[in-house]
């Protein structure tokens, strides 16, 4: 019989059980601890070998009659509270990859034989599902629609009640509310791509039955491509040359190009959306930003063009840099071949969306900022004397704050006279990356709907600070000329010494 | 798998860029020294060398400080410290005034004597921290290997340079009349200004190179066995043994041409000895900008026994 703190031999690792999990008797799931870290262990049922390669990673392994499921720390029991909190998106990507693992075991004609969800566990780090203890596994059963629809019909419980945030009614019910189309309307469950995958997942028989493990992530696919396609942009954008009597011109440029396909069910929405500051002689600096503007995109398009919005979101990082390098190169030979009229400079920053994928370039102190639930966060970092003189340390930051002169000074722009290089040419912020982890892991930013993301022109940010910009947006929210407007006009209402530009994209 | 960056910028550009590997080559010379920073090396392929910031106004330096963040890049100056290798010791010189520079905590400005430097020393420049190497057991193959390089090369050539020594790419003007050096351009320029694309490419150059070059920068022309240099870019800069020229200067065997703060050596097989003897030209002294400011002049109130010393 199990005793509590009870150590058993297991390979070279001491083990200690602490309790049971699973099971009345000898026979089921133990919690216990091996090397100062939590593991299950599983008496009394043998396992077939196969099972190791299903959870590598996870440092499975058998012994005799014992195996041990995993070692990792930060598998937890199946929560509901936990699965409903997560976004749709995240569902779907954990139960395909669930399908994924039960799928290796069909191919090997292993046949789990129905999951409870008390047999399976939660690991937040990777977000994913993992089965844990098999009870009436099998081999070699003859395989057909039950044994799929044995194996997967947890997955319509776990989808049904993510979506829905309550509890499964059971198969029989929505058995029956599929056949009735005002219940599955009164009962919400009109998700493209859900009704049609419950209908698979309750369905043992029949030409709604899934006939393997591959239509049922095909089905999931669906589901996932309907909630990944961003469905447009509405942009609003707004620039003046300010009330400033010793501003003559605006030299401010901003610019967008929006391209969008639907093939089949998958709608490719794509853009490019930029702000440019010009700087130098009257007409110069107002020359450089539209030409900024102008190259960019037409870069993207072509770029577009040629690689579609997959390809543009393999990386969209990389491809809204690789622009800002065009757009360099492009200035230096308007600044070489036409010299006389190309002695100005730009700030630049741009961002390419792909897909649900953000990339961004910037060079100077514009800013783009990205507001997402209520809360501002920078994506961008300013290249100014003051950004310098802040890591250097040898002023105070209210010295620096204070410094106009540091603020409006400028460190890195898009030059006539020589190409920004590659390397100088910046993509999201350290906070940035820090606030979005994805940024880091991948390179991009995974936008949702209902992200507002801001592009303004010192003029218009250095009049205000970041709870002034969350204020403007907030009163706004759903039209975003309006909020370009109030950006604007709240800079001309400072009397501020600049042209003053703001332009803003709403997810939809 | 998203394109290589070739690729990906001449799809966006419209129009191609060719690649010239040939120009971005392991350097031909072995290295004289090293300036280390973490994990980062500074090669030295010359026994002559500035190193710093390139600013046109002050010109060319050898080594240049990137890939540096913002603000340790603002604290070098343009140049910012001199290397010499002078009878089989290496010796450092700051070259700028009000930047730091420092060896082993000694500061240095630029009114100070050149300090002789060796392996581990730690060199301050601005705000960075280099550990300096020797390589001096590399001088007599570092001098075979130049021969060597000057000799597998028969007519009239420009070498690049770079981190202080001809580094093995060269372009031979030869029986030319007339060549021109730049970058390639947009074709639509070309075809509306009625102007040819450059004979000799540098578009392979490293990003903070290339920068600095014109895309029609200057021409060589060919009267007899004369070579005259010609400034042809409106924006970019040209030196010749790091004097800025405007116009027209006949070249003289082993003379440095530098186009933006990338340098060429002018070869010229006839006259070989002086083609390949020849120094490296010193750059004017750099302005001290606080000279006579009200800061300078209490820093000398406060420091009259130093700027005695050095009087002596």
């Amino acid at each position: 019989m199990f005793k509590p703190d009870q150590r058993i031999e297991f390979g070279n690792a001491p083990t200690t059980l602490k309790s049971q999990y699973l099971g009345d008797d000898e026979s089921g799931v133990y919690l216990a601890e091996t090397a100062g870290r939590s593991s299950f262990f599983h008496f009394g049922m043998s396992a077939p070998p196969e099972l190791n390669e299903v959870r590598s990673s996870l440092a499975f392994s058998v012994k005799e009659d014992q195996f041990l499921v995993s070692t990792n720390a930060s598998l937890v029991p199946f929560e509901d509270n936990v699965w409903r909190n997560l976004s749709k998106t995240e569902m779907i990507d954990a139960l395909m990859r669930f399908v994924d693992q039960i799928g290796k075991l069909h191919d090997k004609n292993i046949w789990v034989h129905g999951i409870r969800k008390n047999e399976i566990f939660w690991n937040d780090a990777e977000k994913e599902i993992v089965l844990v203890v098999y009870p009436r596994v099998r081999k070699n059963l003859k395989s057909g629609e039950e044994t799929v629809w044995r194996d997967f019909k947890i997955l319509s419980v776990l989808l049904y009640e993510g979506f829905q945030n309550r509890d499964f009614p059971g198969g029989h019910d929505i058995a029956a509310w599929l056949q009735d189309r005002d219940k599955l309307i009164d009962e919400g469950l009109m998700y493209p791509g859900m009704t049609q995958f419950l209908a698979g997942a309750v369905s043992p028989y029949g030409d709604l039955a899934f006939k393997d493990w591959k239509a049922v992530r095909l089905s999931l696919e669906q589901i996932l491509k309907e909630l990944q396609d961003v469905s447009g942009f509405v942009v609003g954008q707004h620039s003046t040359i300010g009330n400033y009597i010793f501003r003559k011109n605006n030299q401010d440029s901003c610019g967008f190009i929006q391209l969008g396909a639907i093939c089949g069910s998958v709608k490719y929405k794509s853009g490019f959306f930029c702000v440019a500051d010009g700087i130098g002689g009257i007409q110069d600096g107002e020359k450089a930003s539209g030409l900024t503007v102008e190259s960019a995109c037409s870069g993207f398009a072509r770029a577009w063009a040629d690689l579609g919005t997959e390809g543009l979101a393999q990386d969209p990082t990389y491809y809204a840099r690789l622009v800002a390098k065009h757009v360099g190169q492009t200035l230096a030979m308007e600044g070489e071949f036409s010299p006389d009229e190309n002695r100005g400079g730009t700030t630049l920053s741009g961002m390419i969306i792909a897909k649900d994928r953000a990339g961004i370039c910037h060079v100077g102190d514009s800013r783009i900022v990205l507001i997402r639930n209520g809360i501002l966060y920078a994506l961008t970092s300013d290249h100014t004397l003051a950004t310098i003189l802040e890591k250097l340390g040898e002023k105070t930051a209210e010295e620096i704050a204070n410094d106009d002169l540091a603020q409006r000074t400028i460190s890195r722009f898009m030059s006539t006279s020589a190409e920004v290089d590659f390397d100088r040419v910046d993509d999201f912020c350290d906070k940035a990356k820090n606030n979005f982890p994805e940024i880091r892991d991948s390179g991009f930013l995974k936008i949702r709907k209902d992200d507002v993301f801001i592009f303004t022109s010192d003029g218009a940010h250095g009049e205000t600070d970041d709870d002034g910009t969350l204020t403007i947006v907030m009163d706004n929210l759903e039209d975003p000329q309006r909020i370009a407007e109030a950006l604007t006009q709240n800079a001309v209402a400072q009397f501020g010494r600049d042209n003053s530009t703001a332009m803003v994209v709403l997810v939809l | 798998m998203a394109l290589s960056l070739i690729d990906a910028l001449n799809l966006i550009r419209g129009w191609n860029e060719s690649i010239d590997e040939e120009l971005n080559k392991k350097h031909a010379l072995p290295s004289l020294g090293t300036l280390v920073f973490g994990e980062r090396k500074l090669e030295i392929h010359g026994p002559e060398v500035y190193l710093g910031r390139f600013h046109p106004q002050q010109g060319p330096v050898d080594i240049l400080f990137t890939d540096f963040e913002d603000h340790e890049i603002y604290k070098f100056a343009a140049p910012h410290v001199r290397l010499i290798l002078e009878k089989k010791q290496w010796y450092l010189r700051s070259k700028a005034p009000n930047c730091w520079t420092s060896i082993n905590g000694q500061e240095l400005d630029h009114t100070s004597p050149r300090v002789p430097i060796s392996t581990g020393d730690v060199i301050k420049v601005g705000c960075v921290d280099f550990v300096f190497h020797s390589h001096l057991e590399d001088l007599e193959l570092w001098l075979k290997e130049k021969k060597a390089i000057f000799r597998s090369e028969t007519e009239t050539s420009l070498f690049l340079k770079r981190d202080g020594g001809v580094c093995g790419p060269r372009f031979v003007l030869g029986n030319l009349k007339e060549a021109v050096i730049g970058r390639a351009f947009d074709p639509k320029y070309a075809a509306k200004l009625d102007l040819a694309q450059p004979d000799w490419d540098l578009s392979s150059l490293k990003d903070f190179e290339r920068k600095f070059i014109g895309f029609r920068h200057i021409s060589f022309l060919r009267d007899g066995p004369d070579w005259t240099v010609r400034v042809l870019s409106h924006r970019q800069k040209v030196y010749v043994n790091r004097r800025a020229i405007t116009d027209s200067v006949l070249l003289m065997a082993g003379d440095e041409v530098a186009l933006g703060n990338v340098a060429f050596h002018f070869h010229d097989p006839s006259n070989f000895e002086a083609s390949t003897s020849k120094r490296t030209s010193e750059l004017p002294e750099s302005i001290d900008w606080a000279e006579g400011s009200r800061a300078d002049i209490a820093a000398l109130a406060t420091e009259p026994t130093e700027m005695s010393e050095d009087d002596d």
